[in-house]
């Protein structure tokens, strides 16, 4: 094990490196600040540009750009009153009327610091976690991956939004889309026309890009012109007595955001409120929740921020998405010719350590590029929208080609941004598809290689205690999203 | 038009998909070539009767729903005033990768950003004369020289 960290810190402790983590976390800060980005836009727009770098320099800017856009969502959610990330939303609850009371400097303090706290902590329990979880995983065969990627499929409802339905057939679109090219067992050629671009199947990068960031392009652009307005900016300033004060309250929205963030399909927004509403039950003063308290942006800034090791546990261990931002990472790892789960840390636990102390790096960064970000915020709001989007869709069509140098990918990058704006305003979530479509691979062959092993034996998924225990997790999730699904009809008709 | 119109015709277009896949696409562009535990029809067929299923629960909740006073519009989006202005910003792109294809990057992408700016409200000519130049050349060289990966 010493070997491996020193070796891993051999590959980690470059200049370079160094300039990727800062860079990832100041263009996560960016995409987080500016209400319309996001995160997972962010991170999708930097994959193209990792193509060139060793694996450690790549994942370094990736998760640097994850971490920076969950914390800066709390910027324009304090200030403005519009939260950059919609897991900033529970921000705006405390954050907005403290900037109103003159007191936002406090406030932007009291995030920030929560945020790192929450995040430090978060990345020693992946560490310790996904060690642990990816020991057990060491026993995992077919049929046990079988399952897991069944039960990985629930999450599918947990990024649904308000209709489950409209999920699943975005998740069966996914599926679909996920088959298109050679079959993984036999290479028997599936929807592929024809065309040998389509045998290697639909290019992830294009579809990723096309989906989460040329769809957002086609959104903003019918978004009504206007002026873009001054923004006021307090220092950012609070004393170490009440950091220390509010401690508790972070460290619990710590624990529920390493929770929260490691079950499929929950992740950041639910985390934060419900960090906030704990936080506001054990509070002496409730009353102060919503008119401007300093333990309601504590709470919800640590729970937001360490969902980040929660959810990266299920991916690093298991080769699992936990949800959106981590199912476009899982393709950044396939894309640099790695598979996240047991065989990564059997194989290049180097790397998985390198990758760990990538994270804390990031998360010491934080402070520097925050504070940084925090007083630069009234120019990043003042970005005019026809120089922000011209060259975010330069940098999409750019970042597209250059993974393989073909035209064909553009069009598919353009086809799922029509699509994708399509399901948009249609209202279909587009989560499911790309969860779908990163899932069927992985869970086609288990399946597949379990039924071959077995001589298409249906019973080899219910033989061991491991695929059990995930049928029976598997169904306890559905009866639980049933349940909620039922409730709230009830009381929507109520 | 409200939520549950749209999600009947959204249900009858996938109910049709459905049907067109599983006896049309399936059957002539995926071979069933009889070796191994399980044809490579499966989760293709799996997936297609998923959207099928879905479309027909999406025509029965939108019936049973028509009638509710819970009628949400579909977006706000609908109604703003740049309706156009998807439709240009994807004939841009569509635009960028012909020129592209045919002419390359130099002649591409300044055209590109400067289309684009005006989609998106730029009214200042030099602005729009001068930003697609710099991008595209800034670009370029990060592209081709700082990440090796030529444009051309």
């Amino acid at each position: 094990m010493a070997a491996d960290i020193l070796s891993a810190l051999e590959m980690l402790l470059s200049i370079q490196n160094m300039i990727a983590i800062f860079a990832g976390v100041a263009f996560g800060v960016f995409m987080g600040a500016v209400p319309g980005l996001t995160g997972t836009m962010g991170i999708a727009l930097v994959i193209p540009l990792t193509y060139a770098f060793e694996p450690i320099t790549a994942f370094a800017l990736l998760l640097g750009t994850y971490k920076g856009a969950l914390f800066s969502g709390c910027i324009p959610a304090i200030l403005i009153n519009t939260p950059g990330t919609p897991a900033a939303a529970a921000t705006v609850l405390d954050g907005y009327p403290l900037t109103q009371q003159g007191r936002g400097g406090e406030a932007m303090g009291m995030a920030l610091w929560s945020s790192v706290i929450g995040d430090v902590i978060s990345t020693i329990a992946l560490i310790f976690g996904a060690l642990l979880l990816a020991q057990l995983a060491t026993k995992f065969g077919p049929a046990e991956f079988s399952m897991l990627v069944l039960f990985s499929l629930t999450i599918v409802a947990g990024v649904s939004g308000d209709s489950l339905t409209k999920g699943l057939i975005a998740a069966a679109f996914g599926f679909i889309f996920g088959t298109v090219g050679l079959d993984p067992m036999m290479a028997t050629p599936r929807f592929t026309f024809g065309e040998i671009t389509m045998l290697n199947g639909i290019s992830l990068m294009a579809m990723l890009i096309g989906l989460f960031a040329v769809s957002e392009l086609f959104i903003q652009a019918e978004a009504p012109l206007s002026e873009v307005k001054k923004v006021a900016v307090p220092k950012a300033k609070i004393s170490w007595k009440k950091i220390r004060e509010k401690l508790p309250t972070i460290m619990r929205g710590s624990a529920i955001g390493i929770v929260l963030g490691s079950i499929p399909g929950l992740g950041a927004t639910p985390s934060a409120f419900l960090s906030y509403s704990e936080a506001k039950r054990a509070s002496k003063t409730p009353e102060k929740f919503g008119k401007g308290s300093l333990d309601g942006v504590a709470a919800a800034e640590s729970a937001n921020n360490a969902t980040a090791g929660g959810a990266l546990i299920p991916l690093m261990a298991l080769g699992v998405p936990g949800d959106v931002v981590t199912a476009v990472l899982l393709g950044a790892f396939l894309i640099h010719g790695l598979a996240p789960g047991p065989q990564l840390f059997a194989e290049h636990l180097d790397l998985v350590y390198a990758i760990f102390i990538a994270l804390l790096i990031a998360a010491l960064m934080l402070p520097v590029i925050g504070l940084a970000a925090i007083r630069l915020f009234s120019r990043i709001a003042m970005i005019p929208r026809y120089v922000l989007y011209p060259v975010i869709a330069i940098l999409c069509l750019l970042g597209v080609y250059g993974f393989n140098s073909s035209p064909t990918d553009l069009w598919v990058m353009l086809g799922f941004g029509v699509l994708g704006y399509g399901m948009r305003k249609l209202a279909f979530p587009l989560a499911p598809m790309m969860i779908g479509f990163v899932l069927e691979p992985i869970g086609e062959q288990s399946v597949r290689q379990a039924l071959t092993i077995s001589s298409g034996n249906w019973s080899v998924f219910v033989s061991t205690p491991i695929s059990i225990l995930f049928l029976v997790l598997t169904i306890l999730s559905v009866a639980f999203i049933t349940r909620r699904t039922i409730n709230d009809r009830k009381g929507v008709q109520a | 038009m409200n939520i549950y119109k749209l999600d009947m015709i959204s249900g009858a277009g996938l109910l049709v998909l459905a049907l067109v896949l599983y006896y049309l696409l399936i059957p002539n562009f995926v071979a069933d070539n009889g070796i191994g535990a399980m044809s490579p029809r499966f989760f293709p067929k799996l997936g297609t009767m998923l959207i099928g299923a879905g479309g027909c629960i999406l025509i029965a909740a939108s019936l049973r729903s028509s009638g509710s006073p819970r009628k949400a519009e579909v977006s706000s989006a609908l109604n703003q005033p740049q309706k156009l202005s998807p439709l240009l910003s994807a004939a841009a792109i569509a635009g960028f990768i012909l020129v592209f294809q045919w002419f390359g990057y130099f002649f591409a992408a300044p055209l590109l950003i400067a289309a684009l700016m005006i989609v998106f409200g730029g009214r200042n000519l030099l602005a729009i004369l001068l930003l697609p130049a710099a991008a595209t050349a800034i670009l370029f060289a990060v592209f081709s020289f700082g990440l090796n990966l030529p444009l051309q």
